[in-house]
């Protein structure tokens, strides 16, 4: 498993799309903090010192498409077949690639940190807010965003899975995420809170319907459900 | 004494790929209809047939890509997802599979990685197929020969034991196709299993030992390759000014293409030759001409 893990991350070194979410993710990031900061009163800032440094929510969906890629961008290039030479069983395939997912979106995550805290820093410096990045809830949110980016690469390896192509994968999760989910969401009621987005929102900033642990433990549940169906897929399915 | 004598070995241990009426059906299509044949150890088994023939998707139901509808195939007596090692077996399937961005080294790297094979086995089958000056080149800039030899390299990287290459000739120049070939021979001459599909009888007949020939998904003939070619020897085009007395002394069995040339079959060049001598006939024109797969077709499906 190690080996297999090992092999799905040099391939996802070596692709160009991967370094591209990172700069994509990190400028967001960037963006994120400047935008917040500068429209953002003193006062404010020293009311709730986290605000800029939540940055990698607003951006999560690239590391979403980062997750998608592990699974679906194989088929795209026709590599799975090379792949599946190698390790005949699927399942085991799979669940490299969520580990490697997941091993992904956390390395996201821990640079997303390190600019998220160095520009934020400087930008509150700049404004002269007198808070720092290391107090509580400060803290709180960044160790969040190390779970929130792992579990949504995650649960994009697992859409990848089942849809085995990377832009009906990025479409329907937009669609879902952006559309369906909050039509979904007033449907349901308070049963809302645990729908995907809901349950992943929930990682970054614990709203009254769930906790941030019953967001991750949601998550977790959505990762698991999504990615048995494109584990039933995948395995069920011919390649080539 | 028989005692002493060591058991003989059951018949399915001298198989080393097997079909056993191997089914694939696609929606109403049957891609592969009730196929059965074997390949023996340390042999070139060519794999025969048209395109559309079912060759690609018989071979990739062998590596457990494709799943059968019914039957099987196996590897030593085992689907290839069972095997204990896969890496014994190579494949070289159609040569899309590859990122474009990234080098053959890097593709080899990852796929090495995963069948845990050292890093160093890497230069070692960059070598074997001339691979090793574009070894960091994206594999989008390469050549289709330098990414067929870019598909073999990775076959070899777990030093398998049986290859399976599909059309490996397909799109390659003369020269491409003539360094397959030789790397064909040498490879079973240690005593490794090739089965390699072709729909180009030509390509494989100098170095098959045995031919599987199929069409429309069914078996037609298995045979070694030097039963195929001798009762497929194609015709003798012959060309004279008598042409019409020279056929009335070859026989039924001749026949007449167009004014003044004729097509024989059953007899060499050089007896139809020493026929014309010897009756005083005048010759134009005679050729031996090689056999084409369909006509190895015509020739084993006639009986």
């Amino acid at each position: 498993m190690t080996a297999l893990v090992k092999s799905e991350l040099l391939k996802l070194r070596t692709t160009r799309l991967v370094p591209g979410l990172l700069i994509a993710f990190l400028g967001l990031i960037v963006l994120y903090v400047v935008a917040v900061v500068s429209q953002t009163d003193v006062t404010d800032l020293r009311l709730s010192p986290e605000a800029p440094f939540g940055a990698a929510a607003a951006a999560v969906i690239l590391v979403l498409m980062l997750g998608v890629t592990v699974t679906a961008g194989e088929y795209r290039h026709g590599t799975i077949t090379a792949t599946f030479l190698v390790s005949p069983r699927r399942e085991r395939v799979l669940l490299a690639k969520l580990v490697a997912a997941i091993l992904l979106g956390l390395a996201f995550a821990v640079a997303g940190v390190v600019v998220n805290v160095v520009v934020g820093w400087l930008a509150l410096g700049v404004k002269h807010a007198g808070v720092s990045p290391f107090e509580g809830s400060v803290t709180e949110i960044l160790g969040a965003t190390l779970i929130g980016c792992a579990l949504w690469s995650g649960l994009g390896a697992a859409i990848g899975a089942v849809t085995r192509n990377q832009v009906t994968a990025i479409v329907a999760a937009v669609v879902w995420f952006l559309i369906a989910e909050p039509l979904f969401g007033t449907l349901l009621h308070q049963y809302g809170d645990y729908l995907p987005g809901a349950a992943l929102g929930a990682i970054f900033e614990g709203h009254e319907g769930l906790s941030r642990t019953g967001g991750i433990l949601a998550s977790l549940a959505w990762i698991t459900v999504i990615g048995a169906i494109g584990a039933v897929l995948v395995i069920r399915d011919d390649v080539g | 004494m028989d005692l002493l004598r060591p058991p003989r070995p059951a018949l399915e241990s001298v198989v080393v790929l097997a079909a056993d009426g191997l089914t694939k059906r696609y929606g109403k299509v049957l891609a592969v209809d009730d196929l059965s044949f074997r390949v023996r150890p340390g042999t070139l088994t060519a794999f025969l047939g048209p395109n559309g023939a079912g060759k690609t998707t018989t071979l990739r139901i062998f590596l457990g890509l494709v799943h059968a509808t019914s039957g099987a195939a196996t590897i030593d007596g085992k689907p290839y997802r069972e095997l204990e090692d896969p890496a014994r077996v190579g494949a070289v399937l159609e040569a899309t599979g590859f990122y474009p961005g990234r080098s053959g080294r890097n593709h080899l790297r990852a796929v090495a990685a995963a069948a845990d094979v050292p890093v160093g086995r890497i230069d070692e089958v960059l070598g074997v197929v001339g691979l090793e000056a574009a070894a960091d080149r994206r594999v989008g800039g390469y050549s289709l020969g330098m990414r067929q030899r870019l598909g073999i390299a990775t076959a070899l990287l777990g030093e398998p034991e049986i290859l399976i290459l599909d059309e490996p000739a397909n799109g390659l120049d003369p020269d491409g196709i003539h360094w397959i070939r030789e790397f064909m021979r040498d490879y079973v001459r240690g005593g490794r299993t090739i089965l390699v599909s072709s729909h180009v009888l030509a390509e494989v007949a100098q170095v098959a030992d045995e031919v599987v020939i199929i069409d429309k998904g069914r078996l037609v003939a298995q045979a070694p390759v030097a039963e195929l070619t001798a009762r497929a020897s194609g015709a003798v085009r012959v060309r004279s000014p008598q042409a019409d007395r020279l056929r009335e002394l070859l026989g039924p069995e001749t026949v007449a293409e167009s004014d003044g040339v004729l097509l024989v079959r059953g007899r060499s060049a050089a007896e139809v030759g020493e026929l014309a001598a010897g009756n005083g006939i005048v010759l134009h024109e005679l050729v031996q001409e090689t056999a084409t797969l369909e006509e190895a077709f015509l020739e084993l499906t006639r009986e």
